[in-house]
């Protein structure tokens, strides 16, 4: 063929493959049926602590220098002075007055988790009875690590974990402790000697009345599988979520407690990590979620930890009901080098009520 | 390809050495927990292994440098050669000469100068890798439908080197132009302020419910699924029509390679996300895991990836199973063999045990810190290694 009429051909029928139509989704799936989780007046969070690490950068160096975000964070010999943890005190008024109090995640640092608890009297919560409940959300080690530090106050404490742990997870809960390349990364001298519920995603784990855990069987950073959330139903406002890191997406959650929850689908709102811009970067995908959660019309939203402070601040500015934390977290021995004046996170100290 | 050997048995040992090869090499590169060089970041990897596929491509199939003859040195060589332009163009080209002198985001120390939000070495490398990955994906898109249907045309008859650089010149010009359209508004808007003076907004976000070009990566990889099929296990239908021999083509043949890719493509994704909404619901805007339209995209390209896999071993290793004198017979039988081993590669890679361990990933389907492309165009890339250059010495002589 001649170059000249190969080139003459090609351009005359260029225009006309170019615009090939795009198709829409075609299907609807199937309904399943919903759970009843009940109702409860009122819940109050009190964050006592978001500050996982301290030093960004530094957590960001530990996990690149040891292989990345799928590594296993048992190989990787974390920087203990940049260890803190991530905590939080849920207190659900039920309709008859009462008042239960549930603890979630049990942090990293021992150092750190000591003062936190004796700061928020959560050591005697803990020895009295008061709390006899622990959620723990997921297995990674700012939620996690510090197991000892609420097993001296009760080895015995109810706790709720994914059925998806690792045996090295099982070590440091019945005692023990993990190294990685040589160097002690966590311990644990209390066996916990309670019940461990662990949870699938097969069922709703209902706690009190409208409070329930619902497990997600997703694979998630650093080699950890799994995370459970705390679903709240407030009567007469609608569905909250409280999460750890939220790793299966917060609409995820939303949309599960439409399909799921007698009620769920009215969404009032949210509080913990979301797990967004963990490393402070964008990504279109962040502008979606800014998207897709105003669809789901939440009243109050409080996020802190992993969320990232430039989507929370993004969100924010796009007209999200992101609630404003105080400077209390000032009055913390160590802050958190993201935090800045806008205050978009909910820090540590702060408390909101659903 | 000749072959004088007892086929199937000689695959069949290819193919367990292939398996063992396979294990190494992603256990040395790419395995994020028990590797040694941990590459697969996942961005990083991904784009590793594609840019090495398309280097293979541009040895054997635009160039014509592959061992045909049964020469052991010639087999070495291409191999060689591939790895060195494979070096030459990620870590010179992309990372020292395009993205410091010219377009920032392909070099991740460019990026990290740059100071903007986010910018440091993880965030800059994966960014950098999606851009490298994107415009990889367009080479290797525009590459496969030129050999599949233009195939030397119009440079017939000439020198292999002239008609290697033209082939290469003119892929390469329209590879920039679909990376320009379905790719560069995608890296743009990952950076904050968006380049929207550099680039235009994803302009296919109304209809994809995300600005996400794996969008277009799906459809891409589908129409390329279809095109390797109809080569590889059809003879060339229906090109050689247009054509004659394998190595000539014509502009008609060039312009049915394009439209069968488009519109293969998105019927493809058409059905698999029909599929996907099926087992996942219908997916929404922000989204995660199998919920988010982005991943659907990305997994319709997976999918596809995984039936090019499963192509590949039926016809390299097994010489296409099936021969009867009915070509349509052939095409059926072949194509439903070709989806059963390719759903069979699905299962393992998502499978509760087997596939974990092999490819050292957490179990579980969506996570954006994991795709199976990396390890499907490693794969992919390994069986090509092996029937461009050395199947011939090995088994054809």
């Amino acid at each position: 063929m001649k170059r000249r009429n190969f080139l003459k051909a090609m351009g005359a029928t260029a225009a006309g493959v170019g615009a090939a139509a795009t198709i829409g989704a075609p299907t609807k799936a199937f309904a399943r049926s919903k759970t009843d989780i009940g109702e409860c007046k009122s819940l109050k969070i009190t964050v006592l602590t978001e500050t996982s690490w301290f030093d960004n950068a530094q957590f960001k160096k530990d996990i690149v220098d040891n292989g990345g975000a799928s590594t296993n964070q048992y190989d990787i010999p974390w920087d203990p002075k940049n260890a803190g943890g991530y905590s939080t005190l849920l207190e659900i008024e039920q309709l008859d007055g009462t008042v239960n109090k549930l603890l979630m995640d049990t942090g990293w640092s021992n150092e750190w988790m000591d003062y936190v608890y004796d700061r928020h009297g959560i050591d005697k919560m803990i020895e009295s009875g008061e709390i006899d409940t622990m959620v723990l959300t997921h297995w990674h080690l700012d939620h996690f690590w510090g197991i000892e530090s609420t097993l001296k106050h009760n080895d015995k404490i109810k706790m709720y974990g994914p059925a998806t742990m690792y045996p090295e997870d099982e070590k440091l809960l019945y005692g023990g402790k993990n190294e990685a390349k040589g160097v002690v990364i966590n311990k644990n001298d209390v066996p916990f000697k309670g019940e461990l519920v662990k949870t699938t995603p097969k069922e709703f784990y209902k706690l009190y009345p409208g409070v329930a855990i619902k497990e997600f069987d997703v694979p998630i950073l650093l080699r950890v599988r799994g995370e459970n959330v705390v679903y709240v139903n407030v009567k007469g406002k609608g569905i909250v979520t409280v999460t750890g890191c939220c790793h299966p997406g917060l609409l995820t959650l939303y949309s599960t407690a439409r399909r799921q929850i007698k009620g769920g689908d009215k969404i009032y709102g949210c509080y913990g990590g979301l797990h967004i811009s963990l490393f402070e970067n964008w990504d279109p995908k962040m502008d979606d979620i800014i998207k897709g959660a105003k669809a789901f019309n939440p009243k109050k939203m409080g996020c802190n930890h992993c969320t990232g402070w430039v989507w929370a601040e993004n969100a924010a500015k796009a007209g999200l009901p992101i609630v404003k934390g105080t400077n209390e977290y000032k009055t913390y021995p160590r802050q958190s080098s993201v935090a800045k004046d806008t205050n978009v996170f909910l820090t540590n100290g702060d408390t909101v009520i659903f | 390809m000749t072959t004088t050997k007892n086929t199937y048995l000689y695959g069949l040992i290819a193919f367990i050495v292939m398996i063992v090869i396979n294990f190494a090499l992603w256990r040395l590169f790419f395995a994020p927990s028990h590797g040694v060089f941990k590459l697969f970041t996942p961005m990083y990897g991904l784009s590793l292994a594609a840019c090495y596929f398309y280097s293979i491509i541009l040895v054997a199939d635009i160039f014509g440098y592959k061992n045909e003859t049964g020469s052991i040195g010639k087999g070495v060589g291409a191999f060689i050669s591939s790895i060195v332009v494979f070096y030459v163009l990620y870590y010179v080209f992309f990372w020292n000469v395009l993205g410091q002198f010219g377009v920032t985001y392909f070099s991740p120390q460019a990026l990290i100068a740059t100071g903007g939000t986010g910018l440091e070495i993880w965030n800059a490398r994966e960014n950098s890798s999606l851009a490298i990955l994107y415009m990889v994906t367009a080479l290797i898109f525009i590459s496969t439908i030129w050999n599949a249907g233009f195939g030397n045309a119009p440079w017939d008859g000439l020198k292999q080197s002239t008609i290697g650089f033209s082939k290469f010149f003119a892929t390469a010009f329209f590879a920039v132009i679909v990376y320009a359209i379905f790719f560069h508004p995608n890296i743009t808007a990952l950076f904050l302020p968006k380049q929207i003076f550099a680039g235009v907004l994803p302009w296919w976000e109304g209809t994809a419910m995300t600005a996400s070009s794996f969008y277009h990566l799906g459809w891409m990889f589908a129409g390329m699924f279809f095109l390797m099929f109809l080569v590889d296990c059809m003879d060339g239908f229906p090109f050689q029509l247009f054509g004659g021999d394998d190595t000539s083509g014509s502009w008609i043949g060039g312009v049915v390679a394009l439209v069968i890719a488009v519109v293969g493509g998105f019927i493809f994704m058409y059905i698999a996300e029909a599929i996907m909404n099926y087992y996942w619901y219908e997916p929404f805007t922000g989204g995660n895991y199998t919920d988010d339209p982005r991943f659907r995209h990305l997994h319709t390209a997976e999918i596809a990836a995984f039936f090019m896999l499963a192509l590949l071993i039926v016809k390299v290793f097994f010489n296409n199973v099936f021969h009867p004198a009915n070509k349509w017979l052939a095409a059926i039988v072949r194509f439903v063999v070709v989806v059963a081993v390719g759903l069979l590669v699905y299962w393992f890679y998502y499978s509760e045990v087997p596939g974990p361990v092999f490819v050292d990933r957490v179990p579980g389907i969506g996570n954006t810190d994991d795709t199976s492309l990396c390890w499907t165009i490693m794969s992919l890339a390994l069986i090509m290694v092996y029937d461009k250059f050395f199947k011939a010495s090995l088994i054809g002589k």
